[in-house]
């Protein structure tokens, strides 16, 4: 048999985790300490984390999908290193520098469409998002941009405005960013239309056209903007009609159709990019996350035509050479390696693991998932689907205790995502469900 | 080490490896990522750089500011290393890490303020603006923000709002967000109010009680936003006096006062934050670019109360205070501290505005000398009286400079003022020979004039 990777050696969280937490209590603003997890990271590696009083933890949120290739994969390290040695910092917007030509280039060849591309580099998710948005409305010299519910673009002003979750992202920090129009998205477990699929005949689809004659002028959108798979919102896979229409109606109205990848991208799906899924191609897509596994980094690559018509775009750290070494590396691992190849036996297993726990525990209310990103939502009752809100923070404690890092989400916090790195191994897998599924059996008897 | 031409030595550019990145960078990255020049950095090390065809450059632009401790500071890449075989990355708010609780702990120690205070990391300044702008709001309960003429403070919409320069950094990009009144700075050399300081009584201010009557009523006024040395708006320094009265302004009406260090603070002005220069202590303080000592980092700092009134959630990011930039923050402050940086800054701004100011008085291209320690713009104009731009001339004077080696950028409204920006490791001799080069071209160019 071989060894469990879990090891637990103090009480959780441990004296130290808990000592450094009363600094951090005194010194780091509330507002970014939201983790429910008590303890300190130490070091990782792959798709375990070890705290600073030395338990290790299954991780199956890959430090909410930035870490698809796992913790300090070997060869990200060493670009970072090398490249940290020569040269660390330019500021592209002064001096140039030839990683992210390189990324530029990259980037623009694996994202979907067969047209001349061009790629703009950010710092954080919410960066590109505010930049696509820019760029969009500078090409189409209109206003409006059309949003969805559950979405999370970020939390810069014109993220949060575009953010479909009031609590906690929007309370008093208004006024927002105007023309900006909102719409229902296609979550089908949760239908607003009260509506089943496929009888429904996408009536949310229908309700965004209808939306041109009561709401916004077509004419004067800039962009719609959307994530393939909505992540923060609660791991919302819409079904495959959805994305087509959208892409249809944009081409209709000449609005720059934009998809946020944000979470999505990078293999998380097992395709490189959620999109790929459904045949659809953006305009312009939002790249961040896993791009450079681990180091801030984030992308808009789009039309060449679209992406030409900014005024002045950057920032002093965008770009960032150690960031770009970083996500090179990235891009030679998924083809030397065969991620993408290999992650079919893991969604297999996955699939396999969640669909036996949907089929015999009834906290669960809807399982979901496209090969290796995958929600679970937790509800009291599965008729009324009440969200099983409490019963989802016991459960992910009850993992942490165990020795596993889930998290959740959706606007009731009752979904648990299920998105370890694509490198775990399958014994650390089926370890880290061994866990899931006792937690979830224990709280909902 | 160099197979190219010595700083000072004139080379042709763009190099023949910089011409096949030059064709890449047009075919994969849009028109509006802005340059200076055709110039590709492979290697940095102090205030050297070395581009791909081999060239050496001095570095008076530092990455804009980003590098105060200099490319590659030996304590900093080892700290890098260390940290990146450790973990790279977790997600502060999902699992926390020493590293950014000590960072946190140490720039409330070191920055103006003997009140309890906490930090938050994110990655850019604008980010950093726009974090401030969320905490007063949400504070206070109130959503007035007031700003200044010739700011800049990011380029996300709200930060873009909140920067008064159209063209580029707002053109096409808006609409905008309400709720801002924008007032003149004190830019004295080209007072708004055509008055002259001190007899102006310093006008600028009274601008703004007044405003309270007919823009908007003080009550409904979150915060004050202000850098306390204009930096992308041309490097003025304002009399201590508008700042000191914006302060007791916010004291008054119970406003938010958030002072902008991310181009003047650490340690640019040979103090830690410009702030000290001026005896004010703000409630909020923003710090980016050379905090990380090169790597992506920024922080929002201030008064515990304020800091601690949003939501839990309501602030951060998922790459805010990676751990490297963390780790490479807390080499960065230990590097002023051991090597004593500040006393350095002071002195070879000392020697940089004494060489600036005997430049001065031999060539009337140079309008106006004006400077704290390293932090120095030189306004460049046609005519001294009439005080008219020397745009052109400004642009062709950094040309010049960088075919001979010398990296150094513009800056202002109207893109006229030279900034200097060298790392504080830079040895004397370092600094002479780019003086050299840039005496060379501002000679050659106030000739033409």
């Amino acid at each position: 048999m071989k060894e469990r990777s879990v090891k637990t050696i103090t009480e959780i969280p441990g004296e130290k985790s808990r000592k450094l937490k009363e600094i951090a209590e005194r010194h780091v603003a509330s507002g970014s300490m939201y983790s429910m997890f008590p303890i300190m990271a130490a070091e990782a590696k792959g798709a375990i984390i070890k705290d600073v009083d030395g338990n290790s933890y299954i991780d199956f949120y890959a430090g909410v999908g930035v870490l698809n290739l796992g913790h300090c994969h070997p060869k990200v390290v060493e670009a970072a290193k090398a490249q940290a040695e020569k040269l660390v910092h330019t500021c592209f917007g002064s001096v140039m520098q030839e990683p992210f030509i390189r990324v530029a280039e990259r980037l623009s060849k694996i994202t979907p469409g067969k047209f001349p591309k061009a790629t703009a580099l950010f710092n954080s998710g919410s960066e590109a998002i505010e930049n696509s948005i820019k760029i969009s409305r500078a090409y189409t010299k209109r206003p409006a941009v059309i949003c969805f519910d559950y979405a999370f673009h970020g939390k810069t002003l014109l993220a949060t405005s575009l953010d479909g979750t009031v609590r906690p992202l929007k309370v008093g920090y208004g006024p927002f960013v105007p023309e900006i129009y909102r719409f229902p998205v296609a979550y089908c477990y949760r239908c607003p239309f009260g509506l089943s699929h496929p009888e429904c005949s996408m009536r949310c689809l229908e309700f965004l056209r209808q939306g041109f004659l009561t709401t916004v002028d077509p004419e004067q959108v800039a962009a719609l903007v959307i994530e393939p798979v909505i992540g923060e919102g609660g791991y919302i896979f819409p079904p495959k009609e959805f994305l087509p229409g959208l892409q249809e109606i944009c081409r209709e109205h000449g609005i720059v159709f934009v998809l946020d990848e944000v979470q999505s991208g990078f293999g998380r799906t097992g395709k490189m990019f959620a999109c790929e899924h459904w045949g659809v191609v953006p305009d312009l897509m939002v790249m961040s996350k896993s791009l450079a596994n681990g180091f801030p980094l984030s992308a808009v690559t789009g039309k060449k035509e679209i992406m030409n018509a900014a005024g002045i775009l950057g920032g002093t750290f965008v770009g960032h050479p150690v960031g770009c070494a970083a996500a090179l590396a990235v891009l030679d691992i998924f083809e030397e390696e065969r991620i993408l190849q290999k992650a079919q036996k893991m969604a297999e297993i996955m699939r396999s693991r969640l669909g036996k726990m949907y089929r015999n525990i009834l906290l669960i209310g809807d399982l979901r998932g496209l090969d290796t990103a995958w929600g679970i939502e937790l509800v009291r009752d599965r008729k009324t689907k009440e969200p099983a809100t409490e019963e989802t923070k016991r459960v992910l404690n009850e993992c942490l205790r165990s020795g596993l890092i889930a998290i959740k989400a959706g606007v009731y916090g009752n979904v648990i995502r299920i998105i370890p790195p694509l490198v775990i191994t399958e014994e650390q897998l089926n370890e880290g469900f061994d866990i899931l599924e006792k937690a979830l059996i224990k709280i909902s008897g | 080490m160099h197979e190219g031409a010595k700083a000072g030595e004139k080379r042709a550019l763009p190099g023949e490896k910089a011409k096949e990145l030059l064709n890449l960078r047009n075919e994969y990255v849009p028109k509006g990522v802005f340059q200076v020049g055709p110039l590709f950095v492979s290697k940095g090390k102090g205030a050297i750089v070395e581009d791909v065809d081999g060239n050496e450059y001095i570095d008076f632009a530092g990455g804009i500011a980003v590098l105060n401790i200099g490319h590659c500071n030996d304590r900093v890449v080892s700290a890098i290393k260390e940290q990146a075989d450790k973990h790279l990355h977790t997600c502060f708010h999902v699992l926390m890490y020493e590293s950014y609780i000590r960072l946190a702990k140490k720039l409330c120690e070191i920055t103006p303020g003997n009140f309890p205070k906490q930090a938050l990391l994110i990655n850019s300044g604008a980010e950093a603006v726009e974090n401030a702008i969320k905490v007063s709001r949400r504070y206070s309960g109130k959503q007035g923000v007031i700003v200044f003429e010739n700011a800049f403070h990011g380029r996300t919409t709200l930060a873009m709002a909140l920067t008064s320069q159209i063209k580029y950094y707002k053109f096409g990009f808006g609409p905008f967000v309400p709720y801002l009144q924008r007032f003149p700075y004190a830019y004295c050399y080209r007072c708004p109010h055509k008055l002259t300081y001190p007899d102006c009584g310093i006008h600028c201010l009274q601008r703004i009680e007044d405003s309270f009557i007919n823009y908007m009523a003080p009550e409904e006024i979150a915060c004050v936003l202000i850098e306390p040395i204009l930096g992308e708006g041309g490097y003025v320094i304002p009399p201590a006096e508008f700042l000191r009265g914006l302060r007791k302004i916010c004291d008054e009406h119970n406003i938010v006062f958030i002072a902008d260090e991310v181009q003047s603070g650490m340690g640019r002005t040979g103090k830690m934050w410009a702030s000290e220069h001026f005896g004010i202590v703000p409630d909020v303080l923003l710090a980016a670019k050379s905090l990380g000592g090169g790597m992506v980092l920024s922080a929002t700092i201030g008064r515990k109360e304020i800091m601690d009134s949003v939501d839990v959630g309501g602030v951060g990011g998922t790459f805010a205070g990676n751990p490297l930039s963390c780790v490479a923050a807390l080499k960065t402050i230990e590097t002023f501290e051991k090597d004593k940086l500040l006393g350095r800054a002071a002195k070879l701004g000392n020697m940089a505005k004494g060489r600036l100011e005997s430049m001065k008085k031999e060539y009337e291209i140079i309008g106006d000398v004006r400077g704290l320690a390293c932090m120095i713009g030189v306004e460049l104009v046609k005519d001294r009286k009439t005080k008219a731009p020397a745009t052109a001339e400004t642009k062709a004077i950094l040309k010049k400079c960088q075919e001979r080696g010398l990296i150094i950028m513009s800056c202002g409204p109207l893109h006229n003022v030279c900034r200097f920006m060298f790392p504080l490791v830079i040895t004397e001799e370092e600094l002479t020979r780019g003086f050299g080069i840039l005496e060379d071209a501002i000679r050659e160019v106030n000739a033409t004039i």
